[in-house]
Parts: C-alpha cells; structure tokens; sequence
C-alpha cells in the first residue's frame, strides 16, 4: 500500500515537473503538448476513476503552486475534466482501443482548455470587457493544434503501454469444451 | 447510499476544497514554499534540457543565413572596437572628474541570481508570456524589480510569491518599459513587447530623429529600474509623411529564447 503510494507520488512529481520545465520550453508545436493530460487520460482507462482523481489533485497542486493564478485553478480543471470524461468512458468509449483513448484524449483536451479559459475570462482584470474567448478564433486554432499534439502524444503512449504490459492487448475467451472437440485432421 | 464512483467525488471534491482553504488562510503556505524550493534544481535541470534543444532547433533553422551573419558580425566587431577604444577614454575621463567633485559613491545595485524553471507560464493563451524563477520575495525580489541578462534588460517582475517569481519578458505582448533612445533628441517613450518576438515604440514625434542601429536604454523614469540598462537597438524606423507619429522596431539585445539563469536588482 504505502509502496504503491510512493510510487505514485513519485511518477505524479516527475510528470509535473516534466510538464512544467522541460515541455515548455520545447520551440515551435511541441509545447503545445500538454503530458498531463494524456497521462491522465491512460490513468484513468486503465487504473480507474479514483487512481485518475488522485493523479489530478497532484499534479494539480503542484500546478498551483507554480502558478501566479488564484491557487485552485489547475487543481479544479483537472478534477473536473477527468470527472467529465470519466462519463464519457463508462458509457461511449467503453473498450480499450487506440480510438477510444484518441476520443478520451480529444475531450478532455476540450473540457480541459474551455475550464481554464473559463477561469481566466473571469479572473482577468480586463476579462469581463473584452469579448468571450469562445468567440475568439485564435483560441479554436490553438486548442486544434494542442489537441492534434496530444494525440499523437496519446499514439505513442498507447504503443509504450502495450509493449510493456498485457492490459491492452486483446483477450479472447475460448470454450474448453469446443477446443477438446476440434476434428483432428489427419493425412 | 453512495455508490463507489460517487464516493470517490466526494472524497476529491473535499480534498480539493480543504486544500484551497489550506492555501488561503495561509496554513499550508510553509508546506508550498518547500515543496517549491526543493522542486527548484530539478525543474532549474529539465528546463536547461528544454532550453538546449530549443537552441539546437533555433541554429538549425538560422543556419542558412550563417554566412551574412558573419559578414556583419565581423562589421559589428570593428565597430565596437572602435567605440570600445573611445569609452575607455571616456570613463577615464568620467573617473577623474568624479574625484575632481567628490562625487559620491556611485549607485551599485544588489542583485540576486536565479535560475528560470519555467518557460511561457502556465496558460499558453495567456499576453502575459513569460518565464518563472526560482527566487521570490524571501530573497529580496520585488514587484517591478528589473531582469537582467548578460548585461542587458530582458523584462521585469510582475508577480511574485515566497520563493518563485514570474517576470514578463520585454518581447511579450503586454509587458511594458519606460525607455529612451540615445539619439541626438533623446527621444524617450514607452516600449512594449510586440508578438513574442521584437519590441515597439510608439507614439515617438515625426520630428525626432531615429536611425536604424540606435542604441535603446532603460530611462529611469519606472519605480525599481534603474536608467541606463541597454535594452536593444532599432532595426526598423516605422515613418509616414501622413501620420502624426512615428514607431521604431526594436530587437533586444540578448536572445531570450536561450535564457537559463538571469539576475534580478535589489536595492
């Protein structure tokens, strides 16, 4: 149990502190890429919903503290989002197929950037005269580009996950009784 | 009854909840402040990672203009040896005539050097592009204070916790300097970052007097900036016979693409 914690405390550490220094200051597309998320999104496929939750309160604490945004915006976002893409999986994308995780990914790459921007409209000083970044097309172009960015992030991390492990290759059930039965053919 | 999911919800919504109200009643800010102080060299490490690739990328790209670069830099070269050899001069001169006046004791800044660990902020939508470093308010840094790098100005503090800072770097849209070109009319304005990339000055008079290649300093006139920090030169005169102003282009004098550590003023 307390392994198993420190395990996680460790790998959630290492992805924010990746996220935070080492991906953004990647040039041109690549820091786009948000780790976090993609991560998350396998956390949640493949741990479940209450491995996901926690993983999200870390990261998003220390998101927070590296933040000069109200302490909190990271952390709900990211609760949030696996909140709502937790629905998504439990009732469309329910088999764990490369398509499903790049559906997963999309949403919350969607859920994730409206929730902040949301924060930051009304956060902002001059948010509440300025139009609303919905309407703005520089922030559909962007979040376009991030999502495509994660995506290929969440290919590669799919491959990793079923190179290393077994918990995505496919399972088949086989009957004993019909195995037993098979014709045995002879020349 | 709850069921499991559910449970769950709960359990994180009050754990979300308790931690916010941990940070704002200031309970669990020693708790942050090591965290962010331990996190410090690791973040300091990865970003220098990041950094070097980003220059590796950079010089990729640029290295079809090698040749012209190095056309001019040998021109810059031979300029600056010359005005090296008359500022030399220049501050001898200034020497004794300070000893002459008994002047006093020349205004030497304190400066503390940190360490960036984070490039652009967290919000990649946000004007306010900048970096984060490692050194806050506990080691003297101010709102305000001026960034320095290799000499030269390359953005200020415009937020700062126990032990981390955030500092708007002077190309990014929304950080604004009050500044001064070392022309014949000392013009003097603000600038303002322009797209991530250069600088701009604007509103400058139609009649004074702006040449490419003109030196661009701080001037004095920002509370915890100090006059005289070099800025950039100016690269393009923006002039229409029909407008009422003028704008100047300028290009900072330090690649800030490739920061890693900067020092920050402290009075």
């Amino acid at each position: 149990m307390y392994r198993k914690t420190i395990t996680n405390t460790f790998l959630i550490i290492a992805l924010s502190a990746v996220q935070l220094s080492f991906i953004s200051s990647l040039p041109g597309y690549l820091n786009d890429l948000n780790l976090i998320l993609v991560v998350l999104v396998f956390v949640l496929g493949l741990g479940g919903l209450n491995q996901a939750l926690w993983w999200a309160v870390g990261a998003g604490v220390l998101l927070d503290i590296f933040s000069f945004y109200p302490f909190g915006v990271f952390l709900i976002g990211l609760s949030l989002s696996v909140m709502a893409v937790n629905l998504l999986l439990t009732n469309f994308f329910t088999n764990r197929s490369l398509y499903s995780f790049f559906g997963l990914t999309i949403f919350f790459t969607l859920f994730y950037n409206l929730i902040l921007n949301t924060f930051f409209y009304f956060l902002s000083p001059v948010g509440a005269e300025t139009a609303l970044f919905v309407f703005d097309v520089k922030f559909w172009t962007n979040l376009f580009a991030r999502v495509a960015v994660n995506m290929a992030a969440a290919l590669i991390v799919f491959y990793i996950v079923n190179f290393a492990g077994n918990k995505l290759k496919p399972a088949f059930l086989e009957k004993q009784g019909i195995k037993n039965q098979r014709p045995k053919i002879s020349v | 009854m709850l069921s499991h999911n559910n449970r769950n919800y709960v359990r994180v919504t009050a754990t979300v909840v308790l931690l916010i109200f941990l940070h704002f009643t200031k309970i669990s800010a020693p708790a942050e402040a090591i965290i962010a102080k331990a996190l410090s060299p690791v973040l300091s490490s990865f970003y220098s990672a990041g950094s070097y690739l980003r220059a590796a990328y950079g010089n990729q790209t640029a290295a079809s203009d090698l040749s012209d670069e190095v056309k001019r830099l040998n021109n810059e070269v031979k300029r600056l040896t010359i005005e090296n050899g008359r500022l030399k001069s220049v501050e001898e001169e200034n020497r004794i005539l300070r000893e002459y006046l008994k002047f006093s004791k020349e205004n030497k800044s304190n400066f503390v050097l940190a360490n960036i660990v984070a490039h652009r902020g967290l919000n990649p939508d946000s004007l306010n592009q900048g970096v984060i470093i490692d050194k806050g308010e506990r080691d003297g840094v101010k709102d305000g204070a001026a960034v320095i790098s290799e000499g030269a100005i390359i953005g200020k503090v415009v937020a700062s916790k126990d032990s981390i800072s955030e500092i708007c770097l002077i190309t990014a849209e929304g950080c604004k300097l009050a500044a001064a070109i070392q022309n014949t009319d000392k013009t003097s304005g603000i600038i303002k970052g322009d797209m991530g990339l250069t600088i701009k000055m604007e509103f400058i008079p139609q009649t004074d007097e702006i040449k490419v290649g003109d030196t661009v300093v701080t001037s004095g006139l920002e509370e915890n900036i100090p006059r005289g920090l070099v800025i950039g030169k100016v690269v393009k005169v923006n002039k229409e016979n029909n407008e009422l102003w003028q704008s100047a282009t300028i290009e900072p004098l330090v690649k800030l693409d490739e920061l890693i550590i900067v020092s920050v003023l402290i009075n």
